[in-house]
């Protein structure tokens, strides 16, 4: 898959799971699906898509549910994230959870909590705040 | 984190409250989050932090 049609695909995503809090656990599924066949482009596509949400500072509907949706996909653990095709699953998480993704997440959203422009450092702390307190109580936090 | 705790927008600040929760070590009483929990609690202005860090 082409950098470009991966970022289409994770934005087409994203879009939808503004709209309703149900389209969250379908959107959850394809996401990982995406992750796990592009490992490297898919941080590198997702990441910019999530910076125009950090300029709305206003309390809005569809950013709250997308801010949802960011925080749960961030903390669902990869391996129990789909049963039926996830074959290897057990042989690549044999200690559990792997949140590589969150903590990449975090540190680009850290960068961002001191800026100048009010929406980004809301925005920012949100979605640290969200994260950090979803994740499971086995992460460990340093 | 803990310097969000003292941005000037209170939405902010409880934000960085919240963010700040997990962690916290009870079991140390001169841990920085909860010395600064318990300042914004006397000191802070807006509704939205003291509720967040209660």
């Amino acid at each position: 898959m082409a950098q470009a049609a991966v970022g289409r695909a994770i934005a087409e995503v994203l879009r939808d799971c503004q709209k309703t809090f149900a389209s969250h656990k379908r959107g959850i599924k394809t996401l990982k699906k995406i992750q796990k066949n592009e490992p490297e482009a898919f941080p590198k596509q997702f990441i910019p898509l999530i910076n125009r949400l950090l300029i709305i500072f206003k309390r809005e509907p569809s950013v709250e549910r997308l801010i949802q949706f960011i925080i749960t996909f961030a903390t669902t653990p990869s391996n129990t994230a789909d049963h039926a095709d996830d074959v290897n699953a057990s042989h690549n998480s044999s200690n559990g959870d792997d949140y590589d993704f969150a903590l990449l997440l975090l540190s680009y959203l850290l960068e961002y909590t001191n800026v100048k422009e009010k929406a980004v450092r809301f925005r920012t702390c949100q979605l640290v705040a969200g994260i950090v307190n979803a994740l499971s109580e086995s992460a460990e936090i340093e | 984190m803990i310097e969000r705790t003292r941005d000037k927008i209170p939405i902010i600040r409880s934000q960085a409250v919240a963010a700040l929760s997990r962690l916290q070590n009870p079991l140390d009483a001169s841990d920085d989050v909860i010395s600064q929990y318990l300042a914004l609690l006397s000191n802070d202005s807006s509704v939205y932090v003291t509720i967040t860090i209660r």
